[in-house]
């Protein structure tokens, strides 16, 4: 995990919640917001796991079936669109096609200087402002091909560091 | 005057919508104060009276889960609000959350009191921080306010708080068994199935039902009986936000009467607006990935209400109503379902686990107009088995749009085989 | 709240929606026709086609094959291939790293059995139903490969599985339609797991869980991997060796019996019959090591017989014999861990020296049965304790008195039962007043609310069975410390009664057995005393020969006196002492010394090496008989294959030595010698080989053939009569850190061995596993104490007591307390009997193996 979280922090947001299971997706979810690499690394996952006394196991498992968890380190942006049929309706994998010539990278992969990736989800409630890119918490709504240029130059410029 | 849009009057009306005071100038827990002047009886007619049924897509009537909560005896029972709305084409609980979520919360109160439960949670989506934060914030302000906690209200004895279980993704949780395994902090995988009232979050009677619904609870007391039901039909009383996508040229959120004409919804002006060309619509998608197909020529006399939609069997589901023109192929609509079901199977069971996958491939393969004769046939025969074999929902509703998809544009289908083809040899099962 | 009046009655139906019509979606080619009978056929073979789609289909090199559901089920439904081309699941690598079993992803059918196996009965909690969809797969530990996990291999995963997915690596040289079983008795611990032995033209191949009353249905690793290579391994001992000139040579079976016989009868000649001795074997059946000790008490004419119970559970057969009348555990392995509201466990790494009832105890508390862990070090079961109390070692004594203090004082202690049950409460009651919690938890190094906290969790709970091992016995007052234990449960009323007791956990498959033959320097089969009156007239009658009435030398006794000149001669049956007794440089020197040595093994041992006869024994798989395991059950041993060609049977081995010596003896079978053992032997009154074909066994006392067996002891009166408080003030052990060797040492198992490893070591795996994976011995010690010398985890360092020393790797961490530390003597390259402490307590005379003051420095 990120770093430049220590483990006293670590500890710390963890015991914010209350030792028990069904706290355990709570604190994963806060864990991971909190570091840069948006993962949950196994070292985390024992510590919560100790924690709300759940086992490594019952944890690798909440992790590996959420697609809101992660296993793997992240990419610094990842670029999340919708590949439900509603959006599917309004963009017709516009926002796919775009980024995949924009970055050059499938679906997945991580750009080499590990900043960005893009990533298809099921709906999460944009609908109305397809085609958009939703990247953490903030939606880019009603994008063309330029406005998704004009974003990924913003990112590499680093414009977003305080939002995003 | 009754405002024709009770759900959604407050929105951008607040500046900080976690403000109780604030909340309360615009009629807040007035229906709740109602709730606390009338007899349990009184409370559980006017419920019945107005005629509210679960806007979650599950069907059931508010008054009878609300009852059957209340008389199941047991030391903890809990009122469930899950928000995290996962069905594609769906924002509405979100919206509430966002712009309302002190009426959600007063609707779960209101709930509490008339089951007897102490504790309550809104289940929602982890990955939304702010509302999250915001959420929070709202609950210590009602705790300040004595509004959640012990002794709310000053009644003595009625205890009720409200937790926040974050959801990390998965639409099987929509089964009450998933949901349940997912907040106890275990899989959200569905282990069986429950009756919630009776045996629901660790195994206590459990109300379980939508942000919208909660919601409209205050507005139903506040209002009464008579004019909440007389905002919708004789039957269903109330209005229904429902999450206009697709092709029309108002997408978006919009609280409307239930008992209103489909096409009205999709066409008026204050509604959907028609669609973002001015070309006739081909077909609608009605609440939700889990709902039927309709051709355009079909829905020219529905009625949006939910016998209505009943007696042609149809729902209103969630609200979501996507709307296509002749532009959108069906197959080209489907496949992206078909993935949908395929993503969020949760692996329990084979039908589902290995079937949503192999319907996923055989739509693309008629999508690319690959298949051979013998291919619908298969298809067909796949989705049933299916449909009937899965074990919770998420299985099950597989064949509601594929059927119906099937059934309405027939020929888009044949054109996905090339008839000239080597005949594929007997469906086996 | 308003109170609850006139309910209206509301049935609505819910609305949802139907499905559209299948029939109208098939019509777009053809009429579906189908009555519903063949659409419930139909659904069955869809599944099929789904499974096989997404399967590997190597059948042929498949160890399942023949053996298999999804097999089974494709004939059954005529479905032999797939009808779809789609994909299958990406993450399909089949994960070899386990030495044992390998999981193929791309055979299972997720039934998730495995899952629960390991989370419900294993209560390892390894493996998890990992990701979603169709990418669903069985993951272990955190998404990494099964090396990297907790998983303990003791396969029982693998015994569910109904495919090809969890396969053994054994079964790849077999098929289930070539193979027969034979149901036996597991030879490591004294849990008395059963097992089936899988047998292909004549070889055993592979070992499969059975359905046995103490283990049902689960192994450990070395039950499941490690209980049949070792019989079948290349350097069995095949011939009797005579020592000639310094070397070993191989003579026929006539030679070697006559100059046994001769040698012996002439050291008895010369210096007395009480200068020889004969150690039995605690892990051979009850039948040889019967007959073992009638051929010292008749042919060579003393009591000097005793088992390695001596340097392990002697104390709990002596103490529990004097405070209750016997000496075992009083309830059974179900009984202590099934529907039990505590578990005080105490000096007992359950899940690494008896696994398999550790499993259970793991389960126990799953079920909500409160586990109290007392122990020096932090095992694996304080993760499922809800309290440790992390005493130092050696102060046993003073910490039950503690906790006796708290129970009298709270008024918890059941004074009805003491009344009636029990004598010499007025002493118990006069000692304790003194060990205040406060005074206690300074001796024991522990939190005084921690005493007060286990004394009331034991005391309140209606059941709760005490359960202890060598953390008890061990010390240098370890009788002692086994009266404790027994004082502490009489007080609470927690004896006779189901889910109680005070269970003592044997160590080897047949320790039990063989102290209950009369293995022992006091006591005739059947804890017969020679001081009772009678008893030796009775045993004179019955062997027809005048006996040595005089109570004979311990192991720990015969051997000093060996070094002294005193025991001259010494036959010694499936032990090696150099290996496993404390101060191994002395046990070497008192060898040396004896002037004739026999050694009947399996192996060429350390200790066969100096012996000056050395005879091929037979191993568990190739005779028939009984093993007693911990809980008084007495199961079968089968003959699963021929005995290695030109070895005798051990019992006739013993049986001709006695008649070369002059006293004839002859047995046709093991179950003739069983009768026997019935004859003389009260508790087995009713014990028979055919009665033993019952799959539960019988648990002694077994009077006669109407009696099922004795599951719970001491239920309307003590075996002795009435429960004997008894007041025992604490003692500092007798060996203490000094400024020259500042740390206390312990000595034990880990789980991958099993003592001298003379079984385990001939199976790869476990090589592989053991010894944190270096199969290399190391010492525990606290991170605190290393930071200080300077020794990192994975150091060399030397280790040095009074008596040697020796070197070893640092296994540096929070395992045991600061200034503790802990070995196992499972390794040749650094075997802490080489420094252990051989000094005994007074009355078993067993060594103290857990306190020993040392010196760590690095090297």
């Amino acid at each position: 995990m990120d770093n430049t979280m220590t483990l006293t922090k670590k500890v710390a947001l963890i015991h914010s919640f209350e030792p028990e299971p069904d706290a355990a997706v709570n604190i994963l979810l806060t864990l991971q917001q909190a570091t840069k690499d948006a993962y949950v690394d196994e070292a985390s996952a024992r510590l919560v796991a100790d924690y709300v006394g759940l086992t490594l196991a019952n944890i690798y498992e909440l992790v590996s079936y959420y697609p809101a968890l992660n296993e793997q380190p992240q990419a610094r942006y990842v670029l999340t669109f919708c590949h439900s049929a509603p959006c599917a309706v309004s963009d017709n994998g516009f926002i796919e096609k775009t980024l995949h010539q924009i970055l050059g990278i499938d679906e997945g992969q991580v750009t080499d200087d590990g900043l960005l990736a893009y990533q298809g989800v099921a709906c999460v409630g944009a609908c109305e402002q397809a085609p958009f890119i939703k990247i953490k918490d903030h939606i880019f709504p009603n994008l063309t091909t330029d406005k998704i240029q004009q974003l990924v130059a913003d990112l590499k410029a680093g414009h977003f560091d305080d939002i995003l | 005057m009754i405002t024709r849009q009770p759900l959604t009057s407050r929105f951008g009306r607040v500046k900080d919508i976690t403000d109780v005071a604030a909340y309360e100038q615009l009629q807040g827990y007035e229906g709740l104060n109602q709730v606390l002047d009338a007899t349990e009886t009184q409370n559980l007619n006017t419920l019945i009276e107005g005629a509210l049924w679960s806007r979650s897509g599950n069907g059931t009537n508010v008054a009878v889960d609300c009852q059957e909560v209340l008389t199941n005896e047991a030391e903890t029972k809990y009122i469930i609000c899950n928000a995290d709305e996962g069905e594609p084409g769906t924002f509405k609980d979100k919206a509430l959350l966002r712009s309302d979520p002190l009426a959600v919360i007063e609707g779960m109160t209101i709930a509490a009191y008339l089951t007897h439960a102490q504790v309550g949670y809104i289940y929602v989506r982890g990955e939304f921080r702010d509302l999250i934060l915001e959420l929070m914030q709202t609950i210590e302000n009602c705790r300040a306010a004595h509004l959640l906690g012990k002794s709310i209200f000053d009644v003595p004895g009625f205890d009720f708080d409200i937790k926040i279980s974050e959801s990390a993704g998965a639409y099987v949780c929509q089964e009450p068994a998933a949901l349940f395994n997912a907040m106890s902090g275990a899989t959200g995988r569905p282990g069986g199935r429950v009756t919630p009232t009776k045996a629901g979050f660790y195994k206590q009677p459990t109300l379980v039902e939508d942000a919208e619904t909660f919601a409209n609870l205050p507005v139903l007391y506040r209002l009464g009986a008579k004019a909440y039901q007389s905002l919708g039909t004789s039957e269903s009383g109330g209005t229904k936000l429902v999450c206009l996508t697709g092709q029309v040229k108002n997408r978006g959120l919009f609280e409307v009467p239930i008992g209103l004409e489909l096409t009205t919804i999709l066409n008026d002006p204050e509604f959907g607006g028609g669609s973002q060309d001015g070309t006739p619509f081909k077909f609608i998608h009605l609440g939700g990935q889990s709902g039927m197909i309709l051709p355009a020529e079909n829905i020219t006399d529905l009625i949006y209400s939910p016998e209505a939609l009943q007696a042609e069997h149809l729902t209103m589901g969630t609200g979501a109503i996507v709307a296509a023109t002749e532009a959108v192929n069906i197959l080209d609509y489907l496949v992206p379902v078909a993935r949908f079901f395929m993503d969020e199977s949760c692996g329990k069971c084979p039908a589902c686990r290995i079937g949503t996958v192999r319907i996923y491939e055989a739509l693309q393969t008629l999508q690319k107009q690959e298949g051979v004769p013998g291919d619908l046939t298969r298809l067909a025969h796949m989705v049933d088995h299916v449909a009937s074999q899965a074990s919770c929902f998420v299985g099950q509703v597989v064949a509601n749009p594929i059927f119906s998809a099937m059934a309405a544009f027939p020929e888009e289908f044949k054109a996905g085989v090339d008839w000239q083809a080597e005949v594929v040899k007997e469906v086996p099962w | 709240m308003g109170t609850v009046d006139h309910r209206p009655k509301i049935t609505i139906k819910p609305m949802l929606n139907q499905y559209s019509n299948l029939a109208e979606a098939v019509n777009l080619e053809q009429e579906d026709t189908r009555d519903k009978k063949e659409k419930r056929q139909d659904a069955r073979k869809f599944i099929v086609d789904l499974e096989i789609s997404n399967h590997h289909l190597n059948c042929l090199e498949c160890p399942k094959d023949g053996d298999c559901g999804l097999e089974k089920e494709a004939l059954a439904t005529g479905m032999m291939h797939t009808t779809f081309h789609g994909r299958k699941i990406k993450d399909h690598k089949i994960d070899c790293t386990n030495p044992f079993f390998e999981y193929d992803p791309e055979k299972c059918l997720l039934c998730g059995k495995c899952v629960q196996v390991c989370h419900l009965r294993q209560g390892r909690d390894v493996l998890s139903m990992g990701r979603r969809g169709i990418e669903t797969r069985i993951i272990p530990g955190y998404g990494d490969t099964w090396d990297k996990s907790v998983c303990e291999s003791c396969g029982n995963c693998v015994a569910v599985c109904t495919t090809g997915a969890l396969t053994t690596k054994n079964h790849k040289s077999y098929r289930k339609w070539e193979t027969t079983t034979v149901q036996t008795t597991c030879p490591y611990c004294g849990t008395g797991c059963q097992i089936d032995m899988v047998l292909k033209d004549g070889k055993i191949v592979d070992a499969e869980p059975a359905n046995g009353p103490a283990n049902k249905n689960l192994l450990c690793v070395k039950g499941r991997f490690a209980a049949f290579n070792f019989a079948q391994s290349k350097d069995r001992l095949t011939k009797p060796l005579i020592k000639k000139n310094g070397k070993f040579e191989k003579v026929s079976w006539s030679e070697a019996i006559d100059y046994i016989a001769k040698r012996f009868t002439e050291l008895k000649t010369k210096y007395g019959p009480d200068s020889l001795a004969g150690f039995a074997c605690s892990r051979s059946t009850n039948e040889d090591d019967y007959v073992l000790q009638k051929m010292v008490r008749t042919a060579f004419g003393t009591n000097n017989v005793d088992n390695c119970a001596r340097v392990c559970h002697a104390p709990s057969v002596h103490g529990l014999g004097m405070t209750l009348g016997s000496g075992a555990m009083t309830n059974t392995i179900k009984d202590i861990t099934t529907d039990v509201d505590a578990i005080l466990l105490i000096g007992s790494n359950t899940t690494e020296a008896h696994p398999v009832i550790g499993v259970q105890i793991r389960s126990a508390v799953q079920h909500g049965a409160k586990l109290i862990v007392v122990d020096p070090r932090n095992i694996d079961l304080v993760k499922n304790s809800k309290l440790h109390l992390q005493l130092k070692a050696g102060t046993n004594i003073a910490l039950i008195n503690g906790m006796m203090h708290v129970i009298i004082e709270e008024g918890l202690a059941d004074m009805n039962f003491i009344e009636q049950r029990t004598e010499d409460f007025d002493k118990i009651k006069a000692l304790v007043a003194d060990y205040t919690p406060e005074k206690v938890a300074e001796i024991c190094g522990i939190d005084a609310n921690l005493i007060v906290e286990a004394a009331e969790m034991y005391a309140k709970a209606k059941k709760a069975p005490l359960i202890y091992c060598l953390g008890v016995t061990e010390h240098s007052y370890g009788t002692e410390g086994v009266m404790s234990m027994s004082n502490l449960a009489l007080l609470v009323g927690k004896l006779g009664k189901p889910g109680c007791g005070v269970n003592p956990l044997r160590g080897q498959n047949n320790v039990q057995g063989a102290c209950d033959m009369g293995c022992d320097p006091f006591d005739f089969p059947g804890y017969q005393k020679l001081n009772t009156p009678g008893v030796v007239e009775k045993f004179e009658e019955a062997w027809g020969t005048k006996l040595n009435p005089n109570v004979g030398k311990t192991s720990t006794q015969v051997m000093p006196a060996a070094g002294e000149g005193k025991i001259k001669g010494l036959f010694i049956f499936g032990e090696d002492p150099i290996v496993t007794d404390p101060d191994t440089n002395e046990v070497r020197h008192d060898l040396e010394n004896l002037e004739f040595l026999v050694v009947h093994e399996l192996f060429m041992t350390e200790t066969a090496e100096y012996a000056d006869v050395v005879l091929p024994g037979l191993s568990y798989l190739e005779k028939d008989g009984t093993f007693t395991n911990t809980e008084r059950r007495i199961q079968r041993v089968r003959a699963a294959i021929k005995p290695l060609s030109g070895v005798k049977q051990d019992y006739d081995v013993f049986t001709e030595i006695a008649t070369a010596m002059g006293y004839p003896m002859h047995y046709n079978s093991a179950s003739e010698i069983m009768d026997e053992i019935a004859q003389l032997v009260p508790t087995f009154g009713g014990v028979s080989f055919d009665r033993l074909e019952n799959p539960n066994g019988l648990q002694w006392p077994c009077l006669d053939v109407h009696d099922p067996g004795t599951p719970i002891m001491h239920v309307h009166e003590f075996t002795r009569g009435k429960g004997l408080f008894m007041a025992l003030p604490y003692h500092p052990a007798k060996e203490l850190p000094d400024d020259k060797y500042p740390f206390v040492l312990s000595t034990g198992r880990e789980l991958y061995h099993y003592n001298t490893r003379a079984y385990s070591e001939r199976t790869e795996g476990i090589t592989e596993l053991a010894g944190l994976g270096r199969d290399k011995s190391y010492i525990e010690m606290n991170q605190v104490n290393a930071d200080e010398l300077g020794i990192k985890d994975g150091d060399r360092v030397r280790v040095s007591s009074r008596r040697g020393t020796l070197e070893t790797y640092a296994n540096v961490g929070q395992r045991v307390l600061p200034d503790a530390a802990f070995m196992t003597f499972h390794f040749p390259d650094g075997n802490a009997n080489i420094v252990a402490n051989p000094m005994t307590d007074d009355i078993a005379r067993c060594p103290d193996y857990k306190v020993c003051a040392i010196n760590i420095e690095p090297v």
